[in-house]
C-alpha cells in the first residue's frame, strides 16, 4: 500500500486570506473526483465486507429467511467440520510448497537473465507470458499434459515403457500438480520484481567485493542478496497472501478432488457459498481466512526488521 | 439500462464550474450504480412481456430456443418472450442468485434431478392444466411425475431420456464381438470390455457420478439411491457390492480407464467420443452430438441384464412459472406453448430434445436418422424408473464425484465412499 506523503508547504506560503478560500474550493473539486471512487469503494468493498461479517453470524440460505445463530458457523467450522480442517491443512501445504519454489525459481531465472545474458529483455517478456495468460487457459493445457494418455503419460510410455502416474486422479499427486501449475503461472511476476531489483544493485559494491577477493558465490549471497532483501520481502508478502487465496488452480484442474485432497480454504468457501448456498457459513470461512492472512502478514512485518535492509 | 443523468442547463448556470464538476461526478456514479441495479431485474412489468431463462451450450441451441420462444408470440400476439440464457453450470448459480434478489425470469427451466432443491421457486401448475387444455397423459409419465415435488407439478416437461450404454460399433465389429442388444448380460459386458481393452484403449469408461452407477444397482437389486420416503439410502449391500464391482473394472480387471480427476463429469462422454473407451453410459441428449463428433459408428444398447433384469433411470427437464412472475397466467400459457405439440416436434426434429410428448417422439428419430435407436429407446424407457433425488442433491453428488475418484482408482475404499456420501445425505 502507498503511504500518503506529508504535504509539502513551499517556503513563503501564507496560510491565510484568499489562499484558504481556494483550499476550500479545492476540497469541493477533490470531492468531485473522489466521489466516484469512494462510492465504488463503499458499494463494492466496504459494504460487502461489513455484510459478510454480519452474515457470518447467521444461517443464511440463498433462498428463504436467514436465522441468527451467533457464533454457530464458527463453532461448526472449528469443532465438527472435517472438510474445513482438511482445507486448512491443504492450504498450508500449498503455501509451504508453493512460496519457496516460486521465490527460488523466479530469483534463479532473474539472476540468470541478469545483465550478462544477451537478449535479456526478450527473456523477460518470454518468462512473463505465463503470468498474463489466463489461469483457466493454463489449467486446461496442464490438464491435457497431465491426464492419463496425455502428453506426459504418452511420452513416458514411449521413452521408458512405463506410464506416468495419474497426476490429477491420485490423492498423492493432485496437490503437487496444483503447485506446479501455480508456479508456472506465478513466477513471471516475481521475476520482474527481482530483475528490476538486480538492475538497481550498485555495481561498485559488487566490484569492491570482487577486489577484496570474494568469489561469485560469496558476492551473490553476501552482497547482492542483502541488497535485494526489500524486494524479496515485498515478493514474499504478496506471494504468501495470494497463495492463501489459491482457488482457480484447484477449481479447474481437480475440482477440489480427488476426495478432498486439493480442497483449499477458498475452494471450500466457494463450494459452501455458491454450490451449497450456505452464505453465512461461507462468510465465516472468509473471515477466518482474513484473520489468518492478517496474522501471518503482521508476523512477516515484525520479522522483517531482522533481515530486510533498506539502506544501501 | 438507464442513461446517466446530468444536471439541467438552468441549474448549471447558477453553479460554479467546480461545484458542477463535483455534482456531476457524484451523479454520474450514482446513475451508474442505479443502472447496474436496474440491469439485473429479470421480470419486465409491462403488458405482455415475459422473460424466459434457460441454459444453452451453443449458438445453434440458442437459435432453437429463440425459435420456440417466437412460437409463443405466434400463438398469442400480445405476448412477447425475451430469451435469457447461461451455460449449464452457471445456470444454477444465476438462477439462485436471481431468485435471492427477487428478480427471477417469469418462465424458468428446471431439470428433474434438481426439482426438489428449487421447488420453492415455482408456482404449481396442477390447477392450471385444465384451463390450458393439457392432458397429463400426453406426456411420458415418468418425466411428468419426475417434475413433481411433494405431489405438486412444478414444470411441464419438454425432454427426457433413459440412461443407456453408448458403444463404439466400429470397435466391436473389428474385434469380432456380437453387438450388444436387448438381453445381453453383465458377463457379456465384462467379456466385451476385456476384449476391447487393448493398445492403450479401454473397454469402458466409468462415470464418477451417481448417474453412472445407478443403472447397475437397479438392474441387480432393484434398489435406487433414494428410498420411498425420499431419504438417501446408499449405505446398504446392494450399493456396496455394485460399486465394488464397478471399482474392480478399473483396479482389478483393468478394463476401464482410471478416472482422470475430481471435476470431470464430462470425461466419460469426451473419452468415449474421442475413441479412447469403447463403452460408456450416457443419455439420448448426447447421442446426436456423439454421432457428429466421433470418427466411428456410435451405437446404443440397454443396460446389461443383472439379477433383476435390465433397468435404468430416466430424467429430463421442463419449463415452469416463477413465483415472482408478474402475470402467472400469461406465463403458464407460454409454458404450454413451449412444451406444446409444435414446439416439441420442432425440438425433436432439430435434435435438441427427445420429446417428452409421446406423440412427438417419432420426430426425433425421423429428423436425425436415428431409426435404429428406437428399439433400444423403447425398451429402456419401458424398463426405467424416474431418477429420484433429495433436496441437497448437489452436495450428495459432489461428495460422490470427488470420492468416487479415490475409491475407483484404488486410493481409498468403496466403504469409505459410501459412508461419506451417506453422511452428506443425512446433513
Amino acid at each position: 500500500m502507498a503511504v500518503a506523503a506529508a504535504p509539502v508547504v513551499p517556503p513563503g506560503t501564507k496560510r491565510r486570506g484568499t489562499k484558504e478560500e481556494v483550499r476550500r474550493g479545492d476540497g469541493k473539486v477533490a470531492l468531485g473526483f473522489l466521489t466516484p471512487g469512494a462510492l465504488g469503494f463503499l458499494a463494492f468493498t466496504l459494504f460487502p465486507v461489513i455484510a459478510s461479517l454480519v452474515m457470518s453470524f447467521f444461517d443464511w440460505p440463498v433462498l428463504g429467511t436467514p436465522t441468527f445463530t451467533g457464533f454457530g458457523n464458527y463453532v461448526e467450522l472449528f469443532t465438527t467440520d472435517d472438510t474445513f480442517r482438511t482445507a486448512i491443512v491443504n492450504t498450508l501445504l500449498f503455501v509451504v510448497l508453493y512460496v519457496p519454489v516460486n521465490i527460488v525459481v523466479s530469483m534463479g531465472l532473474a539472476v540468470w537473465i541478469s545483465p550478462r545474458i544477451k537478449g535479456r529483455r526478450y527473456y523477460r517478456v518470454l518468462f512473463f507470458i505465463p503470468a498474463v495468460t489466463p489461469m483457466v487457459g493454463n489449467a486446461v493445457v496442464f490438464t491435457l499434459l497431465l491426464t492419463p494418455n496425455g502428453l506426459v503419460d504418452s511420452a513416458m510410455k514411449s521413452w521408458f515403457g512405463v506410464g506416468a502416474p495419474n497426476f490429477l486422479g491420485s490423492s498423492a499427486w493432485a496437490m503437487p500438480a496444483v503447485v506446479l501449475l501455480s508456479v508456472w503461472q506465478g513466477f513471471g511476476y516475481n521475476l520482474l520484481v527481482f530483475s528490476a531489483a538486480l538492475d538497481a544493485v550498485p555495481q561498485h559494491l559488487v566490484e569492491a567485493a570482487e577486489i577484496d577477493g570474494a568469489g561469485a558465490f560469496r558476492r551473490f549471497f553476501n552482497v547482492v542478496l542483502p541488497l535485494l532483501s526489500p524486494s524479496i520481502f515485498f515478493a514474499t508478502v504478496l506471494t504468501l497472501i495470494s497463495s492463501f487465496q489459491v482457488f482457480t488452480q484447484s477449481y479447474v484442474l481437480t475440482g477440489g478432488g480427488p476426495g478432498n485432497s486439493t480442497t483449499t480454504l477458498v475452494m471450500y468457501l466457494y463450494q459452501s457459498g455458491f454450490q451449497f448456498f450456505r452464505l453465512g457459513f461461507a462468510s465465516a470461512i472468509a473471515w477466518v481466512l482474513f484473520v489468518f492472512i492478517m496474522i501471518i502478514t503482521a508476523v512477516q512485518f515484525i520479522g522483517q526488521k531482522r533481515w530486510v535492509h533498506y539502506d544501501q | 439500462m438507464s442513461h446517466p443523468r446530468t444536471p439541467a442547463p438552468h441549474q448549471a448556470a447558477a453553479l460554479s464550474r467546480r461545484s458542477l464538476l463535483s455534482y456531476a461526478g457524484g451523479a454520474g456514479a450514482l446513475a451508474a450504480l442505479a443502472a447496474c441495479g436496474g440491469g439485473s431485474q429479470g421480470s419486465s412489468g409491462s403488458d405482455g412481456d415475459l422473460t424466459w431463462f434457460m441454459w444453452s451450450g451453443s449458438t445453434q441451441e440458442v437459435d432453437a430456443w429463440k425459435h420456440v420462444a417466437q412460437m409463443v408470440t405466434t400463438a398469442d400476439s400480445s405476448t412477447k418472450v425475451t430469451f435469457q440464457t447461461a451455460s449449464w453450470n452457471d445456470y444454477w448459480t444465476k438462477l439462485t442468485s436471481q431468485a435471492a434478489s427477487g428478480a427471477s425470469a417469469d418462465v424458468l427451466s428446471m431439470q428433474s434431478l434438481r426439482a426438489p432443491q428449487f421447488a420453492e421457486l415455482f408456482v404449481p401448475l396442477d390447477d392450471k392444466l385444465e384451463s390450458l387444455g393439457i392432458a397429463s397423459d400426453t406426456f411420458e409419465s415418468s418425466i411428468f411425475d419426475g417434475l413433481k415435488v411433494d405431489g405438486k407439478l412444478l414444470a411441464l416437461p419438454y425432454d427426457f431420456g433413459p440412461f443407456v450404454i453408448f458403444y463404439n460399433k466400429t470397435a466391436f465389429q473389428e474385434a469380432g464381438l456380437a453387438l450388444p442388444a436387448e438381453g445381453w448380460t453383465k458377463d457379456d459386458f465384462t467379456a466385451a470390455a476385456r476384449k476391447l481393452t487393448t493398445g492403450g484403449k479401454y473397454g469402458f469408461f466409468a462415470n464418477n457420478t451417481i448417474d453412472g452407477a445407478l443403472p447397475f444397482v437397479l438392474s441387480d437389486y432393484d434398489v435406487a439411491a433414494v428410498d420411498d420416503s425420499g431419504k438417501l439410502d446408499v449405505d446398504n449391500d446392494a450399493w456396496r457390492s455394485t460399486l465394488q464391482w464397478y471399482a474392480d473394472l478399473i483396479t482389478k480387471e483393468k478394463v476401464a480407464a482410471p478416472l482422470p480427476s475430481g471435476n470431470t463429469s464430462s470425461a466419460a462422454t469426451n473419452q468415449f467420443q474421442a475413441g479412447n473407451a469403447a463403452m460408456t453410459l450416457d443419455g439420448p441428449w448426447s447421442l446426436i452430438n456423439a454421432k457428429a463428433t466421433a470418427k466411428f459408428e456410435v451405437g446404443i444398447a440397454p443396460v446389461p441384464t443383472g439379477m433383476k433384469g435390465s433397468k435404468t433411470w430416466t430424467a429430463g427437464s421442463g419449463f415452469g412459472v416463477s413465483t415472482s412472475a408478474k402475470d402467472p397466467d400469461r406465463a403458464a400459457k407460454a409454458v404450454a406453448v413451449l412444451t406444446g405439440v409444435d414446439a416439441e416436434k420442432y425440438l425433436g426434429q432439430q435434435g435438441r430434445a427427445f420429446p417428452a410428448r409421446v406423440s412427438e417422439q417419432q420426430s426425433w428419430y425421423d429428423g436425425n436418422d436415428l431409426g435404429d435407436a428406437k428399439t433400444v429407446m423403447d425398451y429402456s424407457i419401458q424398463n426405467s424408473v424416474p431418477y429420484k433425488t433429495t433436496a441437497n442433491w448437489t452436495q450428495v453428488n459432489d461428495t460422490y464425484s470427488r470420492y468416487a475418484v479415490t475409491a475407483f482408482n484404488g486410493d481409498s475404499t468403496v466403504d469409505d465412499l459410501i459412508q461419506r456420501v451417506q453422511a452428506q445425505g443425512e446433513k
